[in-house]
């Protein structure tokens, strides 16, 4: 079910293009643009049970209606493209284990794959997560990609990659000669 | 006789990239304490899992061990050395989650309040100042009341593979005192 959100929270609900926790000191986002609000809702579980504990809600101001973005079990962030029309979720299963998801806002949100930019990436190593970083620009975002295990050696890893939602994705650290901590 | 090594990984256990996880597949004698459950990690059932641990890592080599906790995992430590009492050759204590601030997930908050008293065991925590989980000053208290060394790293975030901590041996060179 749906929760009812009065009006007073709308008009409270900040602006950002970095990434916001949820759940967190604030429980709704809205987008730049103004025409979505995002809203976090602590669902109901029985106890002894983490799955689903969370729910992302999508409203539409402008339009009218409200679609479940994500049910989630831990903690996600999220971010609007500074034009609105792109939303960036990561949702944390473990304090070390992440994974992205991409929706595009125009009539109704819709899941865009990333499978073009991060799927080649992912089959390179033995296991993967991907952070939102943040937008660069309403065409741009940075995400942070570790895991363990390349194609020649089980080492760890952690890159920062930079993603143009019309072109490829190229690395951005680390530079070169950056040591090990 | 290498001197055994046990790791307590946090909330959802440590990942293949973890640092606990490739210092367990490194170090000679190093073994993960495997909880009855990581994603509601009971205080009570966490610590009676560790004693068990440590009993086992006694029969079969009578030498103390040295810990190593992420997270969570420091604070099962913790609760531990306030019921039990067992040789231990030192425990490093890595970014203990802080769950008695507002905003700690609710599977977590049975572990508070954590106890505060001299550990009986030398002892060093290692905390950034930019954890999400800690904040420096909870660090630093928690160390002293529990009479640990105090490592800090900047910038170090949760210690975690998320932080860029897979290898890491500048955190490995902290447990080898305790392995000389």
């Amino acid at each position: 079910m749906i929760p009812f959100l009065p009006p007073p929270q709308i008009e409270e609900a900040p602006f950002a293009s970095a990434p916001r926790p949820f759940p967190g000191p604030g429980e709704t986002l809205r987008s730049p643009d103004g025409r979505w609000l995002l809203v976090h809702v602590a669902a109901q579980q029985p106890e002894g049970q983490l799955k689903g504990a969370h729910l992302l809600l999508l409203m539409d101001l402008k339009g009218g209606g409200t679609s479940r973005l994500l049910s989630y079990n831990r903690h996600a962030d999220a971010c609007f493209s500074p034009d609105g029309r792109h939303l960036l979720v990561t949702d944390w299963s473990a304090a070390d284990a992440a994974s992205v998801r991409l929706y595009r806002l125009e009539g109704t949100p819709v899941r865009a794959s990333l499978e073009r930019w991060i799927g080649p990436l992912q089959r390179q190593a033995k296991s993967s997560s991907f952070q939102v970083l943040g937008w660069q620009d309403s065409k741009t975002f940075r995400l942070q990609w570790w895991g363990y295990g390349g194609e020649a050696e089980a080492k760890s890893f952690r890159k920062g990659l930079e993603v143009r939602l019309d072109d490829g994705v190229k690395e951005v650290y680390p530079r070169e000669g950056e040591a090990a901590r | 006789m290498s001197v055994p090594v046990l790791m307590i990984p946090g909330w959802q256990n440590s990942g293949p990239g973890h640092w606990q996880s490739l210092w367990e597949s490194q170090i000679r004698g190093a073994l993960r304490v495997e909880m009855p459950n990581w994603d509601f990690p009971h205080r009570e059932n966490w610590v009676d899992a560790l004693e068990d641990a440590l009993g086992s890592s006694w029969r079969e080599t009578e030498t103390p061990p040295v810990l190593v906790g992420h997270s969570v995992g420091c604070l099962a430590i913790v609760h531990w050395a306030a019921s039990f009492q067992r040789p231990i050759a030192g425990a490093l204590l890595v970014a203990p989650a802080d769950v008695e601030r507002p905003g700690c997930p609710e599977p977590l908050r049975n572990f508070a309040p954590v106890p505060r008293f001299r550990l009986p065991f030398p002892s060093r925590v290692v905390a950034a100042d930019d954890d999400a989980f800690l904040s420096e000053a909870t660090a630093r208290g928690l160390a002293a009341s529990w009479g640990s060394a105090f490592t800090l790293v900047p910038g170090g975030g949760h210690l975690n593979a998320a932080s860029g901590y897979g290898e890491w041996p500048a955190g490995e060179a902290l447990l080898q005192e305790w392995l000389r």
